[in-house]
């Protein structure tokens, strides 16, 4: 055993040797592949790029980790159906309205078979078949792991690698709303479409016979809830086009915000009365009086919460209707500031006052591991919002966070969880940005925004140093920076050489990745924060739009955006 | 007196080396349990008390293990005894520097002897100390380059330098973790 040529990894069965490596960092696995051709065969073994897939999409994705499998985006990412155990739970359950087994939505089962995923497998790297290199391919799970990693890599530079733009309504979009690939858009003509954003199909289009406030759809049964600005929701199949059910506000108030789940509708009506329907029979399930003005309301596990306007959210149960009310509590706010705006996931919520952002994120039940809504969120951070009121924020999975007011002059920005900002797009969302710490060449522009980030019609990104935000907002580490930094130089090649598809992208579209990365103005320079904290300025890329962004959503892959010229634009990160 | 949890087990190592050990610490591999579990406490109660009558303590041979391997198992056993059994499958699964103090001192042992208590620990089926020592495994490939590990496991590249390019270039995308 103690021969001079005993390698320990090599000499120990296949299956011990694989659960010393799955112990191992993905980039230390990637070392391992260097040493030697045994070592190659073992750290490449599917079995440990299976499990680091998995663990790495449960981090990401939007919902716990208690359920990563049942998540749709696997069916996306899994393009193995048939060796997929789960394959079966994914299939598409046929809607209440009628047996769709014959008019399953084509689109969405390709979406099942392995041609569909032929975006993953060629970012693999082709081997060549030379003669000398007779190495076999790695199995695919690494390169499952491979496009997911670089996705987050992108998506945490705020790094957008595609820009398509989707035309079909013929005037201003003024909602979006995106799930597991599939969106809404609301236009000010009354007319709804439905998308498969990743194939740029309109796959459905409704025109509503009132002026709509705000929907909430479920994508894998095609059902979507439409709140009216009056006092009464439609439940729509999108595939026949017509309303199904009429729910309406037993107090005959006007709506304010909707949420559907499986079985429940939940709607927020103007005289802070929380509404809940089971939208399969049209029964009203409760309503509840909050007494307050209503921003949010969600059902999650039969917990119904809503968030107001003074900074309290409330949580009912349904399980208990007798006494459903579980608690209120208050955000810790700045005192004497209303909430204009909120959202909420499974790990985070977000709410603007008129002056400030903030993001809190729910402490996880210890046994279930799902979010405990009747315990405080932590506040994470809390910034200068980026412009003024109307916002909006979206947020997906546990490192998508985005905010915008969506306003004539507004940027939208990617914040990351850790309080990290990039600026996708600029006050006119034109020209690039870029980073600096004085940007004195061009900083004679008038600017437009107070905050740390100060934005001047050149669209030069400035930090100000003395902001007294700095000491209240909970900045990136070291780590993230560098993180960035790499991130951003190292797929700027990859970035640039993407061609674009077509749908009415505009050869300016195509600078799109080449965007600003001047790397000298990339390094880090901790002089200009306070409190020790290491800030460096990062490689924005700001979007060249062509059109007006007004409103938006995100979920794990996309970043839509909807314009008052009517289109859909997806930002890709993939 | 010996009170029901320290009947006593007597292990005999692939030498034909005699252990003996308490029924307490010998569960802690599963294998040995389950082995137990199947002889039935019958046969074991009573004439397991008697520590004096050493011959008529049940004896498991382990053929696999060496007297060396089976003192350090024990010395593992012995200390963790007292530990809840973990039941979730992944746990610890994380992260491979999460080792307590003792356990380090314990896994302080030639690449050999780290071997060969791998395959005892996968072979009686005692998950913490098969943990620990692929995690140990595990540290000392960790943060290394390609270099430094095949120094530290005596490995010869036997990769053509094509083939080096090949597998660089494939791994290129996790460089800058």
């Amino acid at each position: 055993m103690r021969l001079a040529n005993f390698d320990l990894l090599s000499a120990l069965p296949e299956e011990l040797s694989i659960q010393v490596l799955s112990f191992l960092p993905v980039d230390a696995l990637c070392k391992c592949q260097l040493v030697c051709k045994r070592w190659r065969s073992l750290a490449t073994d599917s079995q440990i790029w299976k499990r680091k897939y998995l663990e790495f999409i449960s981090e990401t994705s939007s919902e716990p980790p208690l359920y990563p499998l049942e998540h749709p985006l696997r069916q996306q990412s899994y393009p193995y159906t048939n060796s997929f155990p789960y394959a079966s739970s994914l299939a598409y359950p046929s809607t209440p309205f009628l047996n769709l087994s014959s008019a399953l939505p084509s689109h969405r089962c390709s979406s099942l078979s392995p041609s569909s995923c032929a975006h993953l497998m060629t970012s693999q790297q082709p081997l060549r078949s030379s003669p000398t290199t007779r190495l076999s391919s790695p199995p695919p799970w690494r390169s499952f792991y491979r496009s997911l990693y670089i996705r987050e890599q992108n998506w945490s530079a705020g790094s957008v690698q595609s820009i398509r733009y989707f035309r079909g309504h013929s005037s201003q979009i003024f909602f979006v709303t995106i799930k597991d690939g599939m969106a809404v858009t609301l236009a000010v003509d009354g007319s709804l479409r439905y998308w498969d954003v990743e194939k740029g199909i309109c796959l459905s289009n409704v025109q509503l016979s009132h002026t709509a406030e705000e929907v909430a759809f479920l994508p894998r049964e095609w059902v979507v809830a439409v709140a009216f600005r009056t006092e009464f929701i439609h439940i729509y199949n999108l595939q026949t086009h017509s309303p199904h059910l009429t729910l309406t506000s037993p107090s005959r108030s006007s709506l304010s915000c909707v949420n559907i789940d499986g079985k429940y509708v939940v709607a927020g009506s103007d005289d802070g009365v929380v509404n809940v329907w089971n939208w399969r029979d049209g029964s009203v399930v409760g309503c509840y009086n909050t007494g307050k003005e209503i921003l949010y309301a969600q059902i999650r596990n039969s917990k119904i919460v809503s968030l107001h306007s003074d900074g309290t959210y409330t949580v009912y149960s349904l399980l208990l209707p007798t006494s459903p009310l579980l608690s209120i509590s208050y955000l810790l706010l700045l005192p004497n500031h209303a909430v204009v705006s909120a959202t909420i996931n499974s790990h985070f919520l977000l709410c603007a006052t008129r002056d400030l952002i903030y993001l809190f994120s729910w402490p996880i039940d210890g046994t279930t591991r799902e979010p405990d809504f009747t315990k405080p969120p932590v506040k994470k951070w809390e910034m200068d919002a980026p412009g003024i009121v109307p916002w909006c924020g979206c947020l997906a999975g546990r490192g998508r966070c985005v905010i915008s007011n969506c306003s004539s002059a507004g940027p939208i920005c990617v914040v990351k969880p850790e309080g990290m900002v990039r600026f996708l797009t600029g006050p006119e969302g034109k020209k690039r940005g870029c980073v600096g710490e004085d940007a004195n060449e061009e900083g004679s522009g008038i600017e437009v925004n107070s905050g740390p980030w100060t934005l001047t019609t050149t669209n030069e990104v400035r930090s100000t140093a003395d902001s007294p935000f700095l000491s209240t907002t909970l900045f990136s580490n070291r780590e993230n920076v560098s993180e960035t930094r790499s991130a951003s130089t190292n797929y700027q090649d990859r970035a640039s050489n993407i061609s674009l598809p077509s749908a009415g992208v505009d050869s300016d579209q195509r600078n799109i990745g080449n965007a600003v990365d001047n790397p000298a103005s990339t390094q880090t320079n901790p002089s200009h924060f306070a409190n020790g904290t290491s800030y460096g300025p990062l490689g924005w890329k700001l979007l060249n739009l062509e059109e007006q962004p007004t409103f938006m959503d995100v979920d794990d892959r996309y970043l839509v955006i909807g314009t008052r010229q009517g289109s859909l634009i997806r930002c890709g990160f993939d | 007196m010996a009170g029901a949890d320290q009947k006593m087990i007597r292990l005999t190592s692939s030498e034909g080396t005699e252990f003996l050990v308490e029924r307490a610490v010998v569960e802690k591999s599963v294998l040995l349990k389950n082995m137990l579990e199947d002889v039935g406490e019958s046969d074991l109660g009573t004439i397991a008390n008697l520590t004096l009558l050493f011959f008529f303590i049940p004896a498991i041979p382990l053929a696999n293990v060496t007297g060396p391997i089976l003192t350090k198992v024990i010395e593992y056993c012995t200390h963790h005894r007292d530990d809840p059994v973990v039941t979730q499958e992944d746990d610890g699964r994380k992260s491979s520097a999460d080792i307590d103090d003792w356990d380090k001192e314990f896994c302080k042992v030639d690449q050999g002897t780290l071997f060969e208590l791998i395959l005892a620990a996968n072979y009686l089926d005692i998950k913490p100390l098969l943990d620990l020592t692929c995690k140990t495994v595990a540290n000392m490939i960790r943060g290394k380059t390609p270099e430094e590990i095949r120094k530290t496991f005596n490995i010869e590249n036997d990769f053509t330098p094509e083939e080096e390019a090949q597998v660089k270039k494939e791994n290129e995308w996790c460089e800058e973790r």
